[in-house]
This record gives structure tokens, sequence and C-alpha cells, in this order.
């Protein structure tokens, strides 16, 4: 019965051993509370290359060898003192052998039957698929911190040019107002992208028409808006200006003149000249010359024309188009 | 003579090339972030006398790995090293200062600001270094790439610890 019990306690110490070698931990009692361990059982294959040749039950030193032990030799002994069950483990540590290999290990100090025990393992597949995934964390942190900083210093470099393009566009419209010119800007598809105000009063638009098509905005006849689209579409090849008839509650004539954007081929900028004093004087001289041609310039038909003159400025908004028969 | 000094920084911020190129002179461009602790060895000559630097090169501290307050015991002093190039690494460094300072009490210490070699992309505030400059904090410019730096930042701190044990 003993030795039955006996061969049986072997082989758990036989197990136990193999399992300590399997799983790469080597097991040390402490001697005397000193800093000295035996080794027990069979030191896994790890172990003389860092700390030398040791035949069980032979004793160790290890705190000589690793700082990093030295010290969780240390932290391990209110453990020991204790003598409660629990573990204190070292967390992880680097040792490299003297071929310059890196060993992964880590200590675990324990009390089993008032024996006091450090566990050294070689940290294996688990801990490097911890570090695997702890390593693509960071490098994913660094990556999304640098994407980041880059929008960062691309938004500010663009708000910066957005806001110089700004204050130049406000310096030219000054300008351009400044000077006192009725222009147009348009699109490709001859939508309004900017209107000046000498040109919003000409054409007598008391709202904002930016967006809206230039041909929605001029009250003129087909023929004169035809003119305008043939201009818009060859703006280079001819440069007299278009005269047109403004048919609005304030009727004017005006000249406009189509050029390309200097810098947007697509784009075109109308310029309207306000010719309706013109062409009233024109007109006067006109009538002038005719009723002299035909009654000459008695003292009777002179007062005749005179009462003309004097009705005709009276209305002369009416007078809009030269109406010759009349 | 031995003397403990810890690493510390937050992660990627170069203290193990720090080591590294105080050590064996050496530099890679490559990030293997350190998990646990590594420590090196280096022996300084001191005002006439060999002295051990047992560098203990830490984990990089952020939210996946707290610094264990375990690892910085017996230290005698310690660098804090902060990446240039990211200014958030200050405010890193600053905390574990006091952290340090709390559990240690006044020991020496050095900052670092690391990659100086690639100041184009450099963030560092300027008026906070010298704020804590005249708090009486010795902080260098360096480079772990470049070796700025490197001989004078562990020699700085020796002779400092080598002083203070006179
Ligand atoms: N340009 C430049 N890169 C550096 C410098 N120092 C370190 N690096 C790079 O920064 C990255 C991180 O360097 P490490 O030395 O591993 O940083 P660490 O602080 O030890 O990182 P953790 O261990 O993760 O905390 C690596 O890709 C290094 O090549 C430097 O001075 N200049
Ligand atoms: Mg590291």
């Amino acid at each position: 019965m003993r030795s039955h019990h006996t061969r049986q306690a072997t082989q758990g110490e036989i197990l136990c051993t193999q399992l300590f070698v399997a799983l790469e931990t080597a097991v040390l009692e402490r001697v005397d509370q000193t800093d000295t361990f035996s080794l027990q059982g069979t030191a896994p294959a790890w172990w003389s290359s860092i700390f030398g040749t040791t035949t069980p039950p032979s004793t160790v030193r290890p705190g000589e060898r690793s700082p990093f032990l030295k010290q969780f030799l240390g932290e391990a002994e209110q453990g020991w003192a204790r003598h409660a069950a629990g573990l204190v483990r070292s967390g992880p540590w680097t040792e490299r052998d003297s071929h310059g290999t890196t060993l992964h290990l880590e200590a675990t100090a324990l009390v089993v039957d008032s024996r006091q025990l450090l566990l050294v393992a070689r940290l294996g597949a688990d801990f490097e698929q911890a570090r695997a995934t702890l390593q693509r964390a960071r490098e994913q942190a660094l990556r999304h911190a640098q994407a980041t900083k880059l929008q960062t210093r691309t938004e500010s470099r663009l708000t910066t040019q957005l806001s110089q393009s700004e204050e130049l566009r406000d310096d030219l419209l000054g300008v351009l107002q400044g000077l006192g010119l009725a222009t147009i800007l348009t699109d490709s598809q001859g939508r309004i992208t900017f209107i000046s105000d000498e040109a919003a009063g000409l054409l007598n638009l008391s709202t904002d028409r930016t967006g809206q098509r230039w041909d929605q905005v001029l009250s003129c006849s087909k023929t004169d808006r035809d003119a305008i689209w043939t201009r818009l579409r060859n703006p280079a090849e001819q440069h007299d200006p278009l005269t047109l008839h403004l048919e609005t509650d304030n009727p004017r004539w005006l000249d406009v003149t189509v050029s390309p954007h200097p810098r947007h081929n697509e784009k075109r900028i109308l310029l309207f000249h306000d010719t309706t004093e013109i062409h009233d004087l024109r007109r006067l001289l006109d009538e002038k010359a005719r009723f002299h041609d035909l009654v000459g310039s008695s003292p009777s038909m002179m007062q005749v024309y005179q009462l003309c003159e004097s009705c005709k400025k009276k209305r002369s908004h009416d007078w809009a188009r030269p109406n010759q028969g009349k | 003579m031995h003397k403990k000094i810890c690493m510390l920084g937050g992660f990627a911020v170069g203290k193990t090339s720090l080591v590294r190129r105080f050590v064996t002179n050496l530099f890679s461009e490559e990030y293997h972030t350190s998990i646990g602790v590594t420590v090196e060895k280096k022996i300084l000559s001191v005002a006439g006398e060999n002295v051990t630097l047992m560098l203990w090169d830490l984990y990089g501290d952020d939210e996946f790995q707290r610094i264990r307050e375990s690892y910085l015991r017996g230290s005698s002093g310690y660098i804090l090293v902060v990446d240039g190039t990211r200014k958030e690494t200050l405010a890193t460094a600053l905390g574990l200062q006091r952290t340090v300072e709390g559990l240690l009490g006044s020991i020496p210490f050095a900052l670092i600001v690391n990659k100086s070699d690639v100041r184009d992309v450099w963030e560092i505030d300027d008026a906070a270094l010298s704020a804590l400059r005249q708090q009486g904090w010795t902080i260098f410019f360096g480079s772990a790439k470049t070796g700025e730096a490197v001989e004078s930042l562990f020699s700085t701190l020796a002779h400092r610890l080598l002083n203070q044990a006179m």
C-alpha cells in the first residue's frame, strides 16, 4: 500500500516537473530568507542562456545576473513575509542572452506550504500576440495624430488663403464700384455671378439677381437678346458695342460690350454704357433739321415747333423711341 | 558605483532609441513598442570615477499601460523624454514628473525634447519650456537619430547624481 502511494507521489512529481518545463517556467525555492534560491525540478531550456548552467538542486542567485529581478526580489520579500496565499507578479521584462537574443520573462513570487517560491516564466505566444495588438494600436494612434495634424495644417493654410483672396476680392470690388462701371459677370451658363451697383441701377433692378440668367434680368427685345447671346458665345470676334433698348419703366438706350474673362475662359464680362442722352440729342438734332427742311423758319412755324418741343419734354418718358412718323 | 536611471515619457517619444544611441551608438527608424522593462548598462567616467548607469527603459505611458510605481523605486535619477513633433507628449512627461516626485521626492532629473532632426514639424511650445527652465529644470533639445545632445544628456545627469551622492 505504502509503496503504491510512494509510486503515485513520484509520478506526480515527474508530471509537475514536465509540466513546468513545458510551460518554460523555472521553479526556485528561496533558501533561508536570502537572495539565494535552489532550482527545483528541471530547468527549462532557456534558463542557462541567461542564468548560467544550474543543475538542480544546486543554488543560484538570479538577482546578480538580472538587475530587474534583483529589484523584484525586494518587492517579493513583502509577499513572502506575509506568508499569505496570493501571488506577487513582476510584470514582463526583457533580458538579452550572450548571443544578443532577447527573451521576455515574468517572475511570480508565492508561498506554498510555507515554502517561499519564485517562478520565472518565459513569455510565449500569448505575450507576443498582446504585444502585436499594442503595437498596432500605437501605430494607429500615431497615424491618426499625424493625419489630424496634417488636416489642421491644411485647413489653416486654406483659411488664410481664403481670407486673403476674400480681402483681395473686396478690394477689387471696391475699385470697380468706385470706377462707377456698370458690369455684369456671367458664368458658362450665362448665370450672373456678379453685378455692380451701377449696373443694377442702370437696369432698374431693386433686388440682388446673382444666380439668375442674364436674359431674365435684362428686359429687351428678342432681337437684342439674340445679338447678346451671339456675342457671349464668341466674345472676342466683335469689338464694336451692341446697342440695345431697355424696355422698363425707365426706358434706356444702352451700349453693351462683351469680353471674355481674362482668367476663366468660360466666363464673360458685360459692360454697359448708358447712351440714352446721346440718342435723345441725336434725335432732337434730326428732328430739328427735318422741321427746318419742311416748313422753314417763319416766326409762326417756330412757335408751333417750340410748342411741340415743350410737349415732348413734359412727356419725355413716353418718348423713348424715336417715333419719326408723328 | 551603480546608479539607476529611469527613462520616462509617452509612447514612441524615443526612450528606447535614446538608450540605444547612448549604449551602442545605433539608431533604427523602425518602431517596436516596448512592453515591460529592459535594463541596459553603461559605464561612465565621472570626475575620475567609474559609474555604472543602469538605464531602465520603461514602456511608454498611455491609456494601455500605466507606469508601475514599483519600477521607479530605487531610482537615483530619471530622464523625461518628450517628442518634439507631438506637443501632447510634454503634458504626459509633466504628469510623470509629478508621479515620480510624489513617490521618490525630489531627485535629479533632466528633460529632453527628442527628434530635433525634424524641426520643420516641431510642435513644442517654447514658452512652456522657458517656464520650466525658470523653475530650474534642465532641458535638452536632441535627437536619437543624429546623436545630438545624447551624450551630454546622460553625462550631465550622471554628474548631478554624483554631486548629490558626495
Ligand atoms: N526622426 C527621429 N525619429 C526618432 C528619433 N528617436 C526615435 N525616433 C523614432 O521614433 C519611433 C519611436 O522610437 P522608440 O525609441 O521606440 O520610442 P519609445 O519611447 O521607446 O516608444 P515605446 O517603447 O512605445 O514607449 C521609432 O520609429 C524611432 O525610429 C529621433 O531623434 N528622430
Ligand atoms: Mg521603447
